[in-house]
């Protein structure tokens, strides 16, 4: 396995005392070892030993190269190199080690290699036999010594091993509501998701998650879908750490996107037949009726089905997940899946046993704090109208946010007018389908100033009451009864018949929506 | 850089432990925990405006302060509640239906219990029905509080003070009104009895008013 500089001056310093370092951290990973000779060319890419104090001429050396000098070089008594050294500045990562001999610094730098070469090796035979991540991570411990995590996007945990109770570490690691309420943080995090591009590791948000972890993005053509995470818990996160994660991170790469088989939930066979119910429209729904009866959501309980639509805009940190595991977990009853682009949640609520109220109390600050959009259907017993029910709560959704983009949460009851005019004039316009005889009261106040329609209205409004409208418009009653009379007489009817007041209402309602 | 300053600045980048540690830094110091919400939390939300060329307030952002401000107000609220425990009476207190926000609303709500209400915290989002139910079940309130944050509640807002005024025949109930959409003109014009531009206005507000209607 290469190697870097910083890796093995992490050996290095467990033996030997170390006087000086330059430019640590530039080598890059490194092939192996070399002795240094004075006629003979640099080879880039290699750990140079050079014993007995020499010093490579200036301009031997590339960049990618790790140099390790001793002492010789930097004794002022030695008159040949010692000044030298020190006024030489290498355009290379190099140590200079006090008082050592160059097959001691060898063996150390031999060991590294070949104690880093076995852990490689058992990572590869994992991988080739088909193992988990899991298994990685845990041959991987005598490394890091230290809890390691696989992260999703939305940084629920998918694996971790620790020595340490991690729930004992962070709300994180328990799902509840502390632990969700930290996934928003870290979700809305400009910083978290700026990381995600990182190609290098990074320090997590620890402003937010209370403990520091190093960071090595999962990639896949560039997108990232995991990071993993090195907790510093037991020991502190060292430079050679921050070299070795990213050799770890590309093999859990290897197996994560060979054989991942995505979530498991629980849920799953309900989220089935509900998927099926909303998006098969020849489905046989007594078959369906009679699985979820099955699956313990009976025909004489009664639903609800709520929609939440993700309002972020980076697409690939949608933390659809926790947010469907959430709901499932808060609530007992509840099935919720994402389905186009949406997360549907169903509840079955003879079985939540919270009463709807109750629910949507509990869920206010969830949507906020996630900046979900949500749209509740009506609550209705059996079966046969869950996916009526699912269109419901996308209208309320619709709808609600059309006419009040400032609500974040809708209900059908506060957008069934206004859909069911939308319905109506689908192929004409409001004006067409007015009564006629208001649109001869509109056109008459336009052309002479008077305020039929304001009296109409009101009238109306007030159930017929005389009295009470002409209060209401601050005028006399028998102004109000003289205009009344007008008002029978341009529409030419005497407005009496239910009917008619009902298409006069609604004609209203037309017009105002064309305003 | 002050240590208010800074605590101001954790909550603008929603660094909610960073927030919580320099309020206990400020508390060992000897900051007064009214100085640190005064100064440092309460104008940090304040300064969170919407971008004045699309007008659109970026959202996760806005999140993330609410969200640090809640927990230092978490930390904040058992250092302001009055020792002598006395007790004023119960308060109720809501933001108004269609309207989530709730920073101001959970200040208010300390502030009341500092001066030595019991606060009966309804949430957000509470509509006039479940304003009068509450009234309702707890007879022995004494005050009302009902906050707005968005212009477009406002109607809501109205609606509220009218049902509670109307439930309320014996005028026994103190109804105030505050929150970012409301001022002075407004509340009077719905007829609340009160509104004040601050929280802790509110609170000497309320005392006052319970003490001049049973002297001791
Ligand atoms: C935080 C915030 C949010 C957060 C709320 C998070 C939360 N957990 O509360 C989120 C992101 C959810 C949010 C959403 C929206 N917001 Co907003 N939000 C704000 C922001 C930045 C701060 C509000 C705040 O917390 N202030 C701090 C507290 C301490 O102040 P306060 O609430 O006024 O309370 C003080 C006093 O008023 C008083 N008080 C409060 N209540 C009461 C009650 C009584 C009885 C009394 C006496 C006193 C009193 O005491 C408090 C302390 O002294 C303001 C902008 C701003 N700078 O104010 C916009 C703002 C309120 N939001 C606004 C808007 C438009 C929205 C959205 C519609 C945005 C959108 N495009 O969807 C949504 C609406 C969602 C909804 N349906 O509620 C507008 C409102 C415009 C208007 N006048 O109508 C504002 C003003 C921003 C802007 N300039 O555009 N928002």
């Amino acid at each position: 396995m290469k190697l870097t500089d910083r890796i093995l001056l992490h050996h290095l310093q467990d033996h030997f005392v170390i006087l000086d370092t330059q430019n640590t951290g530039k080598s890059g990973y490194l092939e192996g070892i070399l002795f240094y000779e004075e006629d003979q060319e640099a080879c880039p890419g290699w750990v140079y030993i050079c014993g007995n104090g020499r010093v490579p001429p200036p301009g031997w050396e590339t960049e990618s190269m790790f140099l390790v000098l001793t002492e010789g070089i930097m004794d002022p008594e030695d008159p040949g190199s010692a000044d030298d050294g020190k006024k030489r500045a290498f355009r290379c990562s190099a140590v200079v080690i006090r008082k050592a001999r160059e097959a001691a610094i060898l063996r150390i730098l031999m060991q590294t290699f070949r104690f880093y070469e076995m852990w490689g090796e058992s990572l590869d035979k994992i991988q080739l036999g088909f193992g988990s991540a899991e298994e990685m991570l845990k041959r991987s411990v005598e490394i890091f010594s230290n809890p390691m995590v696989i992260f999703r996007n939305d940084m629920t945990v998918r694996t971790f091993v620790s020595r340490v109770d991690l729930s004992s570490v962070s709300p994180l690691f328990e799902p509840g509501r502390e632990q969700m309420e930290m996934l928003n943080a870290l979700m809305q995090n400009e910083e978290f998701r700026r990381n995600r591009q990182n190609q290098t590791p990074y320090w997590g948000p620890d402003y937010i998650t209370g403990f520091r972890a190093l960071h090595c993005n999962i990639q896949k053509m560039g997108d990232t879908s995991y990071s993993l995470a090195l907790l510093e818990i037991e020991r502190p996160v060292t430079e050679a750490d921050k070299d070795l994660l990213p050799v770890l991170c590309s093999y859990v790469e290897n197996v994560i996107y060979g054989n991942d088989r995505g979530l498991n939930r629980q849920n799953e066979n309900l989220q089935k037949t509900l998927t099926n119910i909303l998006s098969d429209r020849t489905l046989d729904y007594m078959e369906a009726s009679r699985e979820l009866t099955e699956l313990g959501w009976q025909r004489d309980h009664a639903y609800v089905c709520l929609v939440f639509r993700l309002t972020y805009l980076d697409q690939n940190s949608l933390p659809v997940n926790s947010i469907c595991n959430y709901m499932d977990e808060q609530f007992s009853g509840c099935c919720s899946f994402s389905f186009r682009e949406e997360i549907v949640n169903f509840i079955d609520l003879t079985l939540c046993q919270e009463d709807l109220d109750r629910i949507e109390t509990r869920l206010k600050p969830f949507i906020r704090d996630s900046y979900l959009k949500a749209g509740y259907s009506r609550v209705v017993t059996g079966h046969l109208n869950l996916r009526r029910q699912y269109v419901q709560a996308g209208l309320s959704l619709d709808v609600g946010s059309r006419k009040n983009p400032y609500l974040w949460i809708h209900h059908f009851d506060a957008v069934a007018i206004p859909y069911i005019l939308e319905q109506i004039t689908r192929k004409l316009p409001g004006q067409m389908l007015s009564h006629e005889g208001l649109l001869r009261l509109r056109d008459h106040d336009r052309e002479n100033g008077t305020q039929y329609m304001e009296t109409l209205k009101t009238y109306l409004d007030h159930q017929e009451n005389a009295v009470q409208s002409a209060k209401t418009l601050f005028i006399h009653r028998s102004t109000f009864l003289y205009r009344m009379e007008k008002i029978r007489e341009i529409m030419d009817s005497d407005l009496e018949d239910p009917d008619e007041l009902l298409y006069i209402n609604l004609s209203f309602r037309l017009l105002e929506q064309e305003e | 850089m002050s240590l208010i300053d800074e605590i101001l600045q954790s909550i603008l980048y929603g660094k909610s432990k960073v927030t919580e540690s320099l309020i206990l830094q400020a508390l060992e110091e000897g900051y007064q925990p009214e100085q640190i919400l005064r100064e440092g939390m309460v104008p940090a939300m304040g300064s969170m405006e919407a971008d004045s060329k699309t007008s659109q307030m970026d959202i996760p952002r806005v999140l993330g302060a609410a969200r640090a401000m809640q927990k230092g107000l978490d930390i904040l609220d058992p250092r302001l509640q009055s020792e002598k425990r006395l007790f004023l009476g119960t308060a109720i207190l809501g933001t108004v239906k269609g309207d989530l926000h709730e920073v101001g609303k959970n200040i208010v709500s300390i502030m009341f219990r500092s001066v030595g209400f019991r606060v009966i915290d309804l949430g957000v989002d509470i509509s006039e029905k479940q304003f009068v139910k509450a009234v309702r079940d707890h007879p022995e309130a004494s005050v009302v509080c009902v906050s707005s944050l968005l212009t477009t509640s406002l109607p809501e807002m109205k609606k509220i003070v009218q049902a509670l005024k109307k439930f309320d025949k014996k005028k026994q109930l103190f109804v105030m009104v505050g929150g970012g959409s409301v001022t002075e003109e407004i509340a009077r014009q719905m007829q609340a009895d009160a509104y004040t531009e601050n929280a802790a206005e509110a609170a000497y507000l309320a005392r006052a008013f319970v003490e001049k209607k049973s002297p001791q």
